[in-house]
This record gives C-alpha cells, structure tokens and sequence, in this order.
C-alpha cells in the first residue's frame, strides 16, 4: 500500500494499517499483480476507511481497493466496519525492513501514480463526507 | 494400462469383434496392441462412436481439443469419453501435471502476506489534531472478501 510515493504497509489478510496524515488530496495505491487506487479528498480530524479486496490471479494475487462510502454506511454496513476496525490486527512497516523494500519500487509507484492521475487507469473515490460517522 | 484392459474388456463382450481383435493365447497387452493396429489400419470402429487418434506431434495446436476432452475426463472420471494411443497417453499426463501445477498456483495466489516488512502496533482510535485518519482493513484473505476479474469491487 502506498500514500503516492509513501510506503503505508504490506496488508495480509486479518490486518488492517492505520496513518494518520496530513488533510487534503491523497492517491493510495495498492499494488498486487494489478494496480489499484483511490483518488481521496480528506479533511481533518476524520477517520475513513478503505477495505482491500483480494482476488485471485494467475502468478500472485491482484487487489481492488474499496472505499467505504457514507452509502455505504447509510446502507447498514457501518457494523461490520466497527467490528473489523477492533477485530483486526493493527500493522505498521518495521523501519529496519522499509528502505529496502521501498527503493526498488519506487520506480514502478511513480509510473502507476502518473497514470491514475492522466486517467489511464480507472480509481476509485473517496469524497470528504465519507468518512466514519 | 488400465484403458487397454477397458479396450479388451468391451471386445470381450462382444463376439464378432473379439475374433477380429484377438486370438487365443494372447495377452490383453498383445489383443489391445492387435485391436489398436487395426483401429488405425481399418477405422475399425467400436458401437460408441469413432475412433479417435492423436495428430503428430509437431501439430501441436491440434491437440487442444484431446487435451480439453481428456481433462474432463480426469475430473469426471468418465474413462469411455477419451481413447487415445500410448504417445497421446504420454502428452495427456503431461498436460494434466501442468494443469494441476496451475491450478495449485492459482489458488496459492490469492494468499500473499506481509512477511517480514510489518510488525504488530498498536491501535488508533482516533485522528490527531489537525490530521486525518485513514484505516486499509483487509478482513479476511478468502471468503466474503474475494472478488474474481480485475475490476474494482463494492464492499458488500
């Protein structure tokens, strides 16, 4: 996972990653066998949330980032992010491990950043209101 | 082995076509190996259907269709559905072997984790001052949670 250049974690399955950052608009990026990304506008002093979808691919798995709406939320589903938010393991990157995960991608971040923000490949949106109620 | 017991076995049961298959005295090894000369010499051709024979190797491409039809065979174990010669036996359990490998790596793929890179931390109930909070939660690796094709997928 990444917040445009910035390396968020490595989320396995049973886990979710916390970040706190600064309001405004962010590109989150996930990366499995495919790109996926979610173009959000935050403001301050809101929690939001973004479920990862694995899926099954051909060498690794592929991934589909879901943010979770005030739609959403409205449409009874803000129980089970309650009971995920304090089920699920919190995870943060270990530092000693970071920088040499990070450098050799950075490269292949950049070239997906770029193309979401061109509108070559399609994000998904989390809008300022969506954030947990 | 096992088909050349089943080719016997069906000639067996019947008269006329055992007399054209196999003499007395002959091993099922030597009666299959006569019956299947005279497949390929005759078009001989059982109540079933047509025999069918591999193409050469070289038509590669030609063997997709037995391939096809000898995997439904494998996974529903229908041995009347593929009658093949021993060299087809040989590329059809190579296929297969591949096939399972495949499929293996298929279903393995949908599990990858954190390994070493993440450590357990402790949890954030709420935004800092002037920050905004945001949670990547991946409930479960299978199950509910998955999604199949490439496209992005709602959370219900």
């Amino acid at each position: 996972m990444w917040d445009s250049e910035d390396f968020v974690g490595i989320l396995g399955a049973g886990t979710c990653i916390q970040r706190q950052v600064v309001p405004g608009e962010h590109y989150f990026l996930a990366r499995a066998e495919n790109w996926s990304c979610v173009k959000a506008n935050l403001e301050a002093n809101k929690q939001y949330v973004i479920k990862a979808n694995p899926a099954m691919g051909v060498m690794k798995a592929r991934v589909a980032l879901d943010p979770v709406t005030e739609a959403d939320y409205k449409s009874g589903q803000l129980k089970d992010v309650q009971k995920w938010l304090a089920k699920l393991r919190p995870m943060t990157p270990s530092p000693q491990a970071v920088e040499s995960y990070v450098q050799p991608r950075l490269a292949q971040v950049r070239e997906a950043k770029s193309s979401f923000q061109s509108g070559q490949g399609r994000s998904e949106t989390l809008a300022a209101q969506d954030c947990l109620p | 082995m096992r088909r050349a017991h089943w080719y016997h076995d069906n000639r067996a049961v019947s008269g006329e076509k055992e007399n054209l298959c196999s003499r007395k005295g002959d091993s099922i090894l030597e009666s299959t190996r006569r019956s299947q000369h005279l497949e390929k010499k005759c078009l001989f051709t059982l109540d079933e259907g047509p025999v069918e024979t591999y193409p050469s190797p070289g038509a590669w491409w030609l063997l997709l269709p037995f391939t096809a039809r000898t995997m439904l065979e494998t996974f529903f174990g229908d041995e009347k559905m593929a009658r093949t010669e021993n060299r087809g036996h040989l590329a059809s359990m190579g296929v297969r072997v591949l096939a399972g490998l495949a499929l293996v790596a298929f279903l393995a793929s949908g599990c990858s984790s954190g390994g070493s890179v993440m450590m357990q931390t402790e949890r954030i109930s709420a935004p800092e001052q002037g920050k905004s909070l945001v949670t990547f939660m991946r409930p479960s690796g299978f199950g509910g949670a998955i999604t199949f094709g490439c496209g992005t997928a709602r959370t219900s």
